[in-house]
């Protein structure tokens, strides 16, 4: 067998690898979506796919460290929701509250990544399992910080960021997107955590044997991944500008489904932020051809699924058991 | 007395023998704490007929465990049962409804172990995503909760065998039993070598995509049990009345002493985790509605903090399994000492 490396020196490597895939699958649902509804790719319409498919993308940085490093992180989507309910009840809309809200959302997101770990590492729970018992919890811890309906609105400041245009296809959140993808290229080019994570996800003993301290290196990432979902929460409030429970429970399945499309492997080792932002374009185009379809959301959850499934089928196929 | 004794031993020696006793435990505890109330079977009754459905689960999520599967999706999978016989009960005959509910998780059983053994994608991830899709199918079925069923169907639920054993215990037993053939049978060896070591199992000659399909096929049928059970104890219909389960199932499982690793555990012990689940929430329910004596507590809604006692409850259960770690770790650092005294 050639390898990975060689394969994509060549001409069929290239149209083999995920982000050529990812590009494709893009290009065939902005035609489809140009089908449907004429103004599919009018700047407005093109300007709200690429601000959604930042907000997904900031919420799928954590879970690509998540999955290179061999695990899965389900507890995200609870970390917006609660980010998005908890920065709203403490910012009352007054720039002034604003360090208190990032302050209280970080340490919110530390203590999640912390027992999330703790569950994987010593208890050997199942990433999955742990982290969506974990994000339970926390969908509860929502609703009693706002009693059940949340109050509050984004501050100016936070309203600004989530809503300000440069031009109509070229949001701040966009921009704040690109800016954060050449932060992530750079760190993780340039990085002792990076090289570490990829070890880690390859190899667990390898990488311990190799003398790198494995259970930190997963412990810093699941606390990456919930302090980066608390204020991505935090981000969606200021899109959306008003707060309702369960904000971020789309995003729990469409972070994976990202990262999967981008090219990370769940095996761990594998994967890269470009990947995740061309997955999270082409989850993004595809949800905006359902609403064009007018289609509700049971039906949404069923293409969804089946998506995620064949996906799966796709990406993920274990070796036979006769090899 | 002698039979005593070797029953004793047999627990024992039981991979389930920490849920035996973490139940029986509790079980006095709750007695102290309800007093003579717990005891009557009136009371008995109403805890198996409540926990049934998380029972049943808990078994077909072990026998799933067993082979090295893991089953997300039991949850979803038990609305659309749920769903399925209460939409269909109101165009064709109930039987007939409550059986073709009860063939759709036997086949999503057979598909999900289709998906896992022949086109080889984790479990873990095949079962999450068909939990969503499920999840949506549910809600495609039944849009918001309603319906009913015919009130013989739940009289005979609830009812009580023989004058003091409840008719919900006695599907259990059943299940049980029914397993017990299975497992006394070359392919009940065969599932756990699956989720043990498949290739050993590859080696000595055994199909193992069929040993996995198989495994998931009972699992199905197990699930379908406890779908039609909730369906007959909720006595309606709502979309999304199973999806709790898939994770409770899991956490009962590892408390019953099943090895999340596959190939190691009895239905019996995932049985006993599963009841000690239910009983902790039993408690948890008496103490909120007869000990506190509002309708807030620090100015937080009982019904938000019961639940967040419960999914806790749940992590801890999850990390059960710890206390095994540990005892093992200590055994190794004993050996790992005495090595050294040698050397």
């Amino acid at each position: 067998m050639k390898s990975k490396t060689s394969d994509k020196k060549t001409m069929a490597g290239l149209f083999r690898s995920n982000t050529f895939i990812g590009l494709v699958l893009i290009a065939a649902m902005f035609l489809i979506g140009l089908a449907i509804n004429h103004s599919f790719l009018s700047p407005k319409s093109l300007g709200n796919i690429f601000t959604n498919a930042s907000l997904l993308a900031f919420a799928s940085l954590g879970q690509t460290l998540v999955v290179i490093s061999g695990g899965v992180d389900m507890s995200i989507a609870s970390c917006i929701s609660f980010g998005a309910v908890a920065s709203a009840l403490i910012m009352k809309g007054d720039n002034s509250n604003i360090p208190r809200a990032v302050l209280v959302l970080i340490i919110t997101g530390l203590l999640v990544g912390i027992i999330n770990a703790l569950g994987i590492i010593y208890a050997n729970i199942p990433p999955l399992v742990m982290t969506l018992a974990v994000s339970n919890v926390l969908n509860v811890v929502q609703l009693i910080i706002c009693n059940g309906s949340p109050t509050g609105s984004p501050a100016p400041a936070i309203k600004f960021l989530g809503k300000y245009k440069l031009v109509s296809a070229l949001s701040l959140i966009t921009l704040l997107l690109i800016a954060a993808a050449v932060l992530v290229y750079l760190g993780l080019k340039h990085n002792n955590y990076s090289k570490q994570l990829y070890a880690v996800g390859n190899n667990k003993n390898a990488a311990a044997l190799a003398g790198i301290n494995v259970n930190k290196v997963i412990f810093i990432t699941y606390i990456i991944s919930a302090v980066l979902a608390c204020l991505t929460g935090m981000l969606l409030l200021g899109y959306v500008n008003f707060p309702y429970i369960n904000m971020g429970a789309s995003y729990g399945m469409l972070t994976v489904a990202a990262v999967v499309i981008g090219g990370a492997s769940f095996a761990g080792g594998k994967g890269h932020f470009s990947g995740t932002i061309i997955g999270s374009l082409v989850l993004v185009s595809l949800s905006n051809i359902l609403v064009a379809i007018q289609l509700n959301d049971a039906v949404k959850n069923v293409i969804n699924g089946l998506v995620l499934l064949v996906i799966l089928i796709f990406y993920t196929r274990e070796k036979a058991i006769r090899q | 007395m002698q039979i005593l004794t070797h029953l004793a031993n047999k627990m024992k020696k039981s991979q389930a023998f920490g849920a035996y006793i973490m139940l029986v435990l509790l079980v006095i505890i709750n007695l102290l704490i309800q007093g003579k109330g717990f005891a009557n079977v009136s009371s008995i009754n109403s805890l198996f007929l409540v926990n049934t459905p998380l029972i049943l689960a808990t078994v077909a999520q072990a026998v799933m465990i067993f082979c090295g599967g893991i089953d997300l999706s039991i949850g979803a999978t038990i609305s659309v049962v749920n769903a399925f016989a209460i939409v269909a009960g109101q165009h064709v005959p109930v039987p007939i409804a409550w059986l073709g509910a009860f063939l759709i998780a036997v086949l999503l059983g057979a598909a999900k172990g289709g998906i896992v053994a022949y086109l080889r994608v984790p479990p873990i991830l095949v079962t999450f995503a068909i939990s969503t899709l499920l999840e949506g199918l549910a809600l495609l079925i039944l849009p918001k909760p309603g319906g009913s069923i015919p009130s013989s169907i739940y009289s005979v639920y609830g009812g009580v065998f023989a004058g003091f054993i409840p008719i919900s215990a006695l599907v259990i037993v059943l299940v049980l039993i029914g397993f017990g053939i299975v497992n006394r049978r070359p392919l009940g060896a065969q599932i756990k070598a699956a989720g043990a070591n498949q290739r050993s199992l590859f080696i000595a000659g055994v199909n193992v995509e069929r040993t996995k399909l198989k495994a998931y096929i009972i699992s199905g049928v197990i699930t379908g049990i406890a779908g039609l059970c909730l369906t007959a104890l909720a006595s309606s219909g709502d979309p999304k009345i199973g999806n709790a389960l898939s994770l409770n199932s899991i956490a009962a499982a590892i408390l019953g002493g099943v090895d999340l690793s596959g190939g190691w555990g009895t239905v019996g012990g995932a049985a006993a985790g599963a009841l000690f689940l239910g009983v902790v929430n039993n408690v948890i329910f008496y103490v909120f509605n007869n000990v506190i004596h509002s309708s807030t507590l620090m100015g937080i809604k009982l019904s938000y903090l019961q639940q967040l006692l419960t999914n806790i409850i749940i992590i801890l259960g999850l990390s059960s399994s710890l206390l095994a770690h540990l005892k093992k770790g200590q055994k190794r650092r004993k050996q790992a000492n005495e090595i050294k005294n040698v050397g």
